[in-house]
């Protein structure tokens, strides 16, 4: 490897934000080098969002097998083991799918770790071997890690992040999520599926911190009738052996457990990477501040993904990285999304996109919000009727803010939505798309129509029927 | 009350002499009316007045040096209402002010179609697409009228804020200027920008001097000599060349943002013509020349050569070049075979041309005397690397010593 050659890009991080960079970087003519310590996918495919939803997919057929009675509660726990073998398969196709992508497009990949030397240099030591790279501009795409709070202990065994529940070999009997957020909600779905006795605490009075809170609390009364014991305004105390002691309003309580799981939240990678020799200062939350075409403070080093504020979400990251990769290539254009969709993949699915009711009226916005249930949808109910959509437009011209969604299957839809907000829909340009029956993706169109007054698989308020 | 402040009569002018009033205390004048005449180093102008009225103050005199800015003249509003002495906000001087390219006319563009929306929502309502668009042509979304349902901005609005908005040019000229790529000053670009103003100070001037051959050129003068009456001359074709080599490096063909430093890239090519005259060097421009045939663009060069030498130009003919091209070859007795041409700024680029002498040449091993001309090709590298002046050069070379080549 020639070292003395100055890098025309360096990405730090190969996750979903850093290869698409790389990938987009090197489509554009910018000579591309991609420094990765560990797995090419980041936390997402190797330990995140793809083997999550992988277990979780497979938990709903385990829940099937079991209701029809194909299978018995021993068979249950062997498929919790089986389970994890075909996520191991998954992951290692999709990861050297990566690799493939970025030896096709001609960037040149690292394996090391990388921290920077000065604000032109990059250091990768990769076992005995020390490389260093120069570099005239960079993306710092190190991601993001589990929150730990202090004075937990993660052993891998008791106390387990997400990623480490995604490689027990066997499903633990009890366990105790600490966290009501998205990660630790899904865990508990799975978990729960494969035969796990779940208790969700949660410190704060509910869960899903940001989603609508109509979605939030209609799951949180599926999870209790579906056995999950969510516990709100609870804080954890203290771990012991097999047990975890909390506080809630009536005081402290032991509950007995084989595994503790920790998801309460991530934090950006953006220690421990040499960013002070390069005079880029995180903020307040560790986070790095970066303008719309992702440069930070230092004009040649942009940042991407997690360590960016936002959402942590990989989609999110891979329109950074197009962004910054454009930008670098002298192309116009910002990163400036109108709405970035999240999925929440628990039983039932949640899938939000663009602007809460409340916060569209928080800054200012005459703003109204339909809702139509998925009872009414000939799709939903075969799929068991539970669940709704919640669409929230301008009032005047009908501009199309935001759209909550839950039931089956929801997150496909989401995207749909996130094009009309992208598009500047208004409601007409809803009413008048035909969406496919029986589908419950009619539901935007029953949505568009209730807004418009005239809906047809709803019965009409007593104010439309005047 | 309408206060007349003198416009920016040309690129970089900052001041103009007072020649002399042409309307009077008390003289009720149209918008459009002619009311000075004002020398600038460059040029000898008439200025209309941008509104109508009663002259109300002329408050200098034949000789004064005024600078751009200061109130020239003084009108009261022929309007019956304004009477009312309504402290004047009402025509502001940015409408009132034809050659202004301040951004606050745009303010005056602005009203989008839900703009509290827009602002409260911290984004303008517009498909990616569109977006893309106005980031291509370096248009701010905020100050485009949006007129799709709901206020949405589509691709029309964009062209159409493209079109009335550019910046460094006159708002009268500006609606044939839609086609204009912003280049943000980043990357590997931005870094040779700083590198070449700390070194070279700006513009970074670099000139590279080159032969062409013109036996071909002189040839297609001879040709044309037979069936036009008015003819063609070198320059002329030359001058074709040169535009139609700027099409095929359009880097070249471009202005800096005096604001951003970003590069903006021109598709027309408004190619401005250095040009003797009785009272110095003036360069007025050929608008979308890239769209003139030989005998146009022959015809326009010999216009505004006329018009310069008789001091007849106007101020809009002279705004808005993109590239400029300079020869002395009428004026030439020695063989002058290369020169420093500076910058005309804005732009980035300026192109010499020298008369055509005889020369030995070599072809095919052989010495020959040959025809050729003499080129210097300033660039500012602040902007253009060599290997983009050299492409260009190529271009050029290649399209003179071959006039079939691209023939229009």
């Amino acid at each position: 490897m020639n070292t003395d050659r100055p890098r025309e890009l360096v990405v730090l991080g190969g996750g979903p934000g850093g290869y698409v960079a790389a990938i987009r970087a090197a489509q554009l003519g910018v000579a591309t080098t991609l420094v990765e310590e560990a797995n090419l996918g980041g936390v997402c495919l190797n330990e995140g969002c793809v083997p999550s939803k992988a277990l979780i997919h497979d938990a709903d057929e385990v829940q099937h097998d079991l209701e029809l009675g194909l299978i018995d509660d021993d068979q249950r726990a062997m498929r919790f083991a089986a389970s994890k073998a075909n996520r191991g398969a998954t992951i290692g196709r999709l990861r050297q799918g990566v690799a493939g992508l970025l030896r096709a497009n001609g960037v040149e990949t690292v394996t090391g770790r990388g921290t920077l030397a000065d604000a032109h240099t990059m250091r990768v030591v990769d076992g005995e071997n020390v490389t260093r790279l120069r570099f005239d501009e960079l993306i710092v795409a190190t991601g993001s890690e589990a929150l730990v709070p202090p004075g937990m202990d993660v052993d891998g065994k008791f106390v387990l992040t997400a990623r480490d529940i995604l490689e027990l070999d066997e499903r633990p009997g009890r366990a105790v999520v600490v966290g009501g957020g998205y990660i630790g909600l899904e865990l508990a779905c799975a978990l729960q599926r494969f035969g796990t006795e779940i208790v969700v605490v949660e410190a704060t009075e509910r869960i899903l911190a940001g989603i609508e809170p109509l979605l939030a609390e209609h799951l949180g009364s599926r999870l209790e009738q579906d056995g999950i014991d969510v516990r709100l305004n609870t804080t954890l105390v203290e771990v012991s052996e097999r047990s975890v002691l909390v506080h809630d309003q009536n005081g402290d309580t032991v509950i007995d457990t084989d595994a503790v799981v920790v998801a309460v939240g991530r934090r950006p990678r953006t220690s421990g990477i040499g960013l002070e020799h390069a005079g880029v200062v995180p903020n307040a939350t560790g986070h790095l501040d970066v303008d719309d075409q992702l440069r930070t403070a230092v004009g040649h080093i942009r940042a991407i993904g997690d360590v960016t504020n936002g959402p942590a979400l990989a989609h999110r990251a891979m329109a950074q990285g197009r962004a910054a990769a454009a930008s670098i290539a002298n192309r116009p254009g910002t990163y400036r999304p109108a709405a970035v969709p999240a999925v929440v993949f628990t039983t039932p699915e949640i899938a939000t996109v663009g602007l809460r009711l409340d916060e569209a009226l928080g800054r200012g916005v005459d703003a109204r919000q339909v809702r139509f249930p998925l009872a009414a949808n000939a799709r939903g109910l075969t799929l068991g009727g539970d669940g709704f959509g919640l669409l929230v437009h301008e009032v005047r011209t009908g501009l199309v803010l935001g759209a909550h969604l839950l039931g089956p299957g929801v997150g496909e839809l989401i995207g749909t939505a996130t094009l009309a907000i992208e598009m500047g829909a208004v409601i007409e340009d809803l009413a008048g798309t035909i969406f496919p029956h029986p589908t419950i993706s009619e539901v935007f169109g029953e949505l568009a129509d209730e807004a418009l007054g005239l809906p047809t698989h709803a019965v009409p308020s007593k104010k439309q029927r005047e | 009350m309408f206060e007349f402040q003198l416009p920016d009569v040309g690129e970089g002018i900052h001041e103009a002499e007072l020649v002399e009033w042409m309307v009077h205390i008390g003289s009720a004048i149209e918008e459009g009316t002619p009311i000075a005449v004002v020398n600038t180093d460059k040029v000898t102008v008439e200025l209309p007045s941008p509104a109508s009225g009663v002259v109300s103050s002329l408050p200098w005199n034949p000789g004064d040096i005024l600078r751009v800015g200061e109130v020239l003249m003084v009108l009261d509003g022929d309007d019956s209402s304004s009477g009312s002495d309504q402290p004047d906000s009402a025509s502001p001087v940015a409408s009132a002010h034809p050659l202004s390219t301040k951004k606050t006319d745009q303010a005056t563009v602005a009203p989008s179609g839900s703009p509290s929306l827009a602002a409260a929502l911290g984004r303008p309502i517009a498909a990616p697409s569109t977006r893309k668009l106005a980031a291509d042509l370096g248009v701010d979304l905020e100050v485009v009228r949006g007129s799709g349902p709901g206020g949405r901005i589509l691709r029309g609005d964009v062209h159409a804020t493209a079109a009335t908005s550019m910046p460094s040019m006159p708002v009268e000229q500006a609606a044939a200027d839609g086609d204009v790529v912003r280049e943000p000053l980043i990357g590997v670009r931005g870094t040779m920008f700083r590198h070449m103003t700390e070194s070279s100070g700006a513009p970074a001037t670099t000139t590279s001097t080159f032969t062409v051959r013109m036996e071909r050129v002189e040839e297609l003068v001879s040709e044309l000599r037979v069936d036009h009456s008015p003819s063609v001359g070198v320059f002329a074709i030359t001058s074709l060349r040169v535009v139609q080599a700027l099409t095929q490096n359009p880097r070249l063909n471009a202005t800096a943002d005096p604001d951003s430093n970003d590069l903006l890239l021109h598709r027309p090519v408004h190619l401005a013509v250095a040009v003797a005259s009785p009272s110095g060097l003036v360069v007025p421009v050929l608008r979308d020349a890239q769209n003139l045939q030989l005998a146009e663009l022959s015809n326009a060069i010999g216009e505004v050569a006329k018009r310069a030498r008789e001091g007849r130009l106007a101020t809009a003919d002279l705004r808005g070049g993109t590239f400029t091209v300079s020869s002395t070859g009428g004026l030439e007795k020695a063989w002058v075979t290369s020169a420093q041409p500076l910058i005309n700024l804005p732009q980035v680029a300026i192109l010499w041309m020298s008369r055509t002498r005889d020369e030995a040449v070599v072809d095919d091993g052989v010495v020959r005397s040959g025809r050729v001309m003499s080129c210097s090709l300033s660039f500012d590298h602040r902007y253009i690397d060599g290997a983009e002046a050299t492409a260009f050069i190529n271009d050029l070379t290649s399209l003179v010593s071959d006039p079939q080549q691209g023939q229009s």
